[in-house]
């Protein structure tokens, strides 16, 4: 991982990143990518208390993700 | 020529107003049953005005794969049963993602038709769609619809029931017309490839595209081909060319993780929304929308607040349970009130004795326990109807995943668990807001240790005779030990009976909507009469055979010292010897609590000749507050009682587990009690 690069179960609150890669297994990784999370995608954190699941906006629909799947997504964050 | 229309299959993602078009497409008349082998609801109805067609509700999925149950339920009925037309339901507000599933559809090659729906929120939000552009792009059929109104239904039914004179509509058999989505060259060449494999092999059933084989071959591989040919078999000859199928695939697979170095489902998909996203420039003027707060949102800031969520999804589960028993409970009196009347006037017609207590203690007995349930599961069933409609259950299982998991449960599943505190019975079915059939399984069996309404006669007896000074201390850790044998269970059978991860949260927290009251009531009204068909039998039978059991031989006093009843009591009661209540009264109770767990009470007082009143003092002659407690343990956990049984065999479908729930719950209480009584000798308590 690059230096602005980070998993987006640690982004903040109210931040703006794009998905670099999910890693993890082919299943859960088929899941996201057609729920539309995949690379290249902007999504902005919604929710992140520290555990429990990350909430996320994508375009305009509402994702809420476990904890664990959210540690397996790398993103980097977005200059506003 | 003219095709028939004879079944019309409803596919599209969550939260589209899918549920809410099949609603307005068939009315209140409506089927619910199982989807064979799975727990999840197959809806079916009759097209309104063309009775002759059957409308069947697919599971809200965003895909066609295999990675979830509903996802294969949907896939499966697509390919094997073959619908004369599939109409998606899209959210016009959200159609990056809504069209990746119209994309499988069209290259599956089902005769499809897209229900725009959700026009008015569009509208709202200020986006535009050129509605015959996307049609002629997707070569399909695009109806704009507001399934709430009614609006742009007519269109809908027309062109779903005559699809030849509907523009754009092509029958699945005409692969030339085809939609072709652009894989790139490599992946292009390997599909070119695989077809002509498929082809030569001569296995490809005429009803699907030879590309779409190709690519779901490509794409799923092994588990595509069990799909198609567990109906499509050919035989013997067939195996060996599954291996040849299956090794060029494995050839293509290798090369092109040379060439993409990702995982090739990865970049299929991606080449899918790449292709969507081209289209929607053309087609659609929308606002930005990643930085828009809406409505929803700020709602949530409050509803999904790290301190306030929790209380709050508390609260909610607090109304539910009220309007589940409180709302219920004057209704259930009336009809108890019914039944005891209609009892009453059936034993002055009745001149024959034999005849009266059939009717009285059996059939009407029978009929009035399955009745009473009525206004309970009606009201369960609409106060969960208006948390899913509403958008709230989302919000729940987002604020309880982190704490469910930690028993290896997703979120939602505590409803159903609350819900248990007051009866089993509508908890079990509470479990249908679950998604996998392991939770939904899992809850099922932890349900029974909820200490529901019926047991507390029993406890209020026991301990007001022994444990008059901890009364309240007592009853509460009843309560606490169904909890910590729920939670055991909970461990055990997730890890050993259904080992596997709990599917991870996933979810779309849809906007906060007003529940639509025609939606919710006929929700609510389906779920229970299709409960009453199916545990209806169960329960009346178990009371027929109690009623043989308690009157035979014809003469002895109901339930009496002399009935079989109670000499089946005094058989079994070595059995429960070890754990301090092995008589034939206590046995026989017992017994006679399977059917409904508060007549524990009522057969005691019959068998030791008191009646209720005095009942107290022949206890405390002939129990100690050791046995006591430990025959509270057994009533608290050992075999659901009658209800609950049909119900767990409505839910799960299977005698296997049915039994298996009997037996485990009666093991485990024997078990409990047993430690409880002999613990206490050791420790010197009587």
């Amino acid at each position: 991982m690059s230096e602005n690069e980070l998993l987006l179960a640690s982004t903040r609150q109210g931040s703006k990143v794009v998905i670099k890669k999910i890693s993890g297994g082919t299943d859960l990784k088929t899941r996201l990518n057609e729920m539309g999370i995949n690379r290249g995608t902007e999504i902005n954190v919604i929710r992140n208390d520290g555990w429990g699941p990350v909430l996320i906006a994508l375009s305009g629909s509402r994702i809420a993700l476990g904890r664990q799947m959210a540690g397996k997504i790398c993103v980097e964050k977005v200059a506003r | 020529m003219s095709t028939t229309v004879k079944n019309i299959a409803l596919a599209g993602n969550p939260n589209t107003g899918k549920t809410s078009l099949f609603n307005s497409l068939t009315g209140a008349k409506q089927r619910i049953g199982n989807w064979p082998g799975v727990t999840i609801e197959k809806k079916e109805g009759s097209l309104l005005n063309h009775p002759e067609v059957n409308v069947i509700d697919l599971p809200g999925t965003y895909s066609l794969g295999a990675h979830t149950e509903d996802e294969m339920v949907a896939r499966n009925f697509l390919l094997l049963e073959k619908p004369d037309t599939v109409i998606n339901v899209l959210d016009a507000t959200n159609l990056q993602r809504n069209l990746y599933l119209t994309v499988q559809l069209l290259e599956m090659g089902v005769p499809l038709i897209i229900a725009l729906n959700m026009m008015d929120e569009a509208g709202k939000n200020e986006i535009t769609i050129n509605i015959p552009k996307l049609a002629v792009l997707l070569k399909t059929p695009v109806i704009p619809t507001i399934a709430r109104t009614g609006e742009g239904l007519p269109e809908l039914i027309q062109a779903a029931v005559t699809p030849d004179k509907t523009p754009n509509l092509r029958p699945c058999n005409c692969p030339k017309q085809a939609f072709q989505l652009d894989y790139g060259e490599k992946i292009e060449a390997e599909i070119k490839m695989l077809e002509q494999v498929i082809a030569a092999l001569e296995v490809t059933p005429a009803s699907y595209p030879v590309r779409f084989m190709a690519l779901k071959l490509l794409e799923d591989g092994e588990e595509f081909l069990r799909t198609i040919h567990f109906r499509e078999t050919i035989g013997e000859a067939q195996t060996e060319e599954y291996h040849k199928l299956c090794a060029f695939r494995k050839q293509s697979l290798d090369r092109l993780q040379k060439v993409h170095g990702e995982n090739l489902t990865t970049v299929l998909i991606e080449k899918r929304y790449a292709f969507i996203d081209t289209l929607l420039k053309q087609v659609i003027i929308s606002p930005d929308l990643s930085q828009a707060i809406t409505f929803s949102d700020r709602i949530d800031r409050i509803a999904l607040n790290r301190y306030l969520g929790l209380p709050l999804f508390f609260l909610a589960i607090l109304l539910v349970f009220k309007l589940t028993f409180t709302v219920s409970s004057p209704l259930v009196g009336l009809l108890e009130e019914f039944f005891t009347r209609l009892g009453d006037l059936l034993a002055i017609l009745i001149t024959n004795d034999l005849l009266a207590s059939f009717f009285i203690e059996g059939i009407i007995g029978g009929l009035g326990g399955i009745i009473v349930f009525l206004p309970i599961i009606l009201c369960l069933f609409l106060a969960i109807s208006l948390l899913e409609n509403s958008g709230y259950m989302a919000r729940g299982a987002y604020l309880m995943d982190r704490y469910m998991r930690l028993l290896g449960l997703e979120g939602k599943a505590i409803i159903p668990l609350v819900v248990g505190f007051g009866c089993n019975v509508p908890a079990i079915l509470a479990t249908r807001t679950l998604k996998s059939s392991r939770d939904r399984l899992i809850t099922i069996f932890l349900i029974p240790f909820m200490s529901c309404g019926t047991r507390l006669p029993v406890y209020a007896l026991f301990t007001g005779v022994f444990f008059q000074e901890h009364q309240a201390l007592v009853m509460f850790s009843l309560y606490l030990l169904g909890i910590l044998l729920a939670v055991i269970t909970a461990k055990i059978f997730g890890q050993h009976l259904f080992p596997g991860e709990t599917s991870p949260l996933l979810i779309e927290l849809p906007p906060y909507r007003l529940p639509s009251l025609r939606d919710t009531l006929i929700q609510m009204g389906e779920k229970s009469l299709s409960f009453f068909k199916k545990v209806g039998t169960i329960i009346l039978t178990m009371v027929m055979i109690s009623w043989v059991l308690a009157s035979f031989p014809w003469g002895v006093e109901y339930a009496g010292p002399e009935s079989f009843m109670s000499k089946l009591g005094a058989l079994l009661a070595p059995l429960f010897a070890p754990l301090g209540f092995g008589t034939r009264e206590a046995a026989s109770a017992l017994l006679f609590g399977v059917v409904a767990k508060e007549a524990v009470v009522s057969i005691l007082g019959v068998l030791y000749g008191t009646g209720q009143e005095a009942l107290s003092t022949v206890l405390a002659m002939n129990w100690t507050a050791l046995s006591a407690y430990s025959f509270m343990v057994m009533t608290l956990l050992y075999i659901p009682c009658a209800g609950t049984i049909g119900a767990i065999k409505a839910e799960t479908g299977s005698w296997k587990w049915t039994s298996f729930a009997v037996a485990y719950t009666f093991v485990l209480a024997w078990l409990v009690a047993f430690l409880v009584y002999r613990g206490g000798l050791l420790l010197g308590l009587v």
